[in-house]
């Protein structure tokens, strides 16, 4: 009996109240966050080796052979046909002489 | 009527008045600003702000419709609801009475704004940080600390009638 008392309290209160909600106990508008605990970004800049990236619209793209990965993992400086070619007339000369001498 | 009644309503009235007006003045010094200003947003103190909100609807912001059948409908249900606790007032004794006065005090004050500007302003916003309770105004005070002491009157003559 008492509890229907209360809950008939209760509903008058509701009824004749006129509080209200501020949008269900967001913050209001205007009242934002501590600003100064915002950590602040730096400005965003170039990376370093931006210009040597290839531009995305190319197609020329420089395809290597396995060999060619090996050998530039490991470091190995790769020797051209002309400089071969040029140590053979080299050890092709010093031979000539080496016989001429004798 | 006796001398004992008539003093019995002139009490009863006076207080009706008093919270009436009280009401009265907050609403409109309130509305002032918001002519001045533009709007009302005053800081008191960490935990007080005035932060004007106008109120379609009932208590803790439910019915808040936009339909103006609904809401004529809500304003002569409150009416009538004024006239019920208007009828306990006269026939209680003295004690409830005055509790009852409370309410309806606070209920006539809301009453008004409700024909008048067609929503209640309520604007007293007590908060803890970012917890916002329900924006208030005077009335509600008085229709709250009614309530409140007819809650306590039971607990007090329930007692006194079982003695």
């Amino acid at each position: 009996m008492k509890i229907l008392k209360f809950l008939k309290l209760f509903l008058l209160l509701m009824i004749l109240a006129s509080c209200s909600s501020l949008s269900g106990f967001a913050p209001k508008k205007g009242a934002t966050g501590e600003e100064f605990l915002i950590q602040k970004k730096n400005a965003l800049v170039m990376p370093p080796d931006y210009n040597d990236l290839p531009v995305p619209s190319s197609e020329e793209t420089k395809s290597m052979d396995d060999s060619e990965k090996v050998i530039s993992l490991l470091g190995i400086k790769s020797t051209t046909t002309s400089e071969i070619n040029s140590e053979n007339e080299t050890l092709e000369n010093s031979i000539l002489k080496k016989i001429k001498n004798n | 009527m006796s001398i004992k009644k008539t003093h019995k309503y002139l009490i009863l009235l006076f207080i009706f008045l008093v919270i009436f007006f009280l009401d009265r003045i907050s609403k409109l010094q309130i509305l002032n600003i918001l002519e001045n200003d533009g709007i009302v947003d005053i800081y008191i103190n960490q935990f007080i702000n005035f932060y004007l909100v106008w109120n379609t609807g009932v208590g803790f912001g439910l019915f808040s419709f936009d339909d103006g059948n609904f809401y004529t409908f809500m304003t002569i249900f409150i009416l009538l609801i004024n006239i019920v606790i208007l009828i306990i007032i006269l026939r209680s004794n003295l004690t409830l009475a005055v509790f009852w006065t409370l309410v309806l005090g606070g209920s006539a004050g809301n009453l008004y704004d409700r024909i008048f500007y067609r929503a209640v302003p309520d604007f007293i916003d007590i908060h803890l940080g970012d917890f916002h309770w329900f924006v208030f105004n005077v009335s509600d005070i008085f229709i709250t600390l009614g309530l409140i002491c007819l809650i306590f009157a039971e607990f007090l003559f329930n007692k006194e009638k079982k003695q």
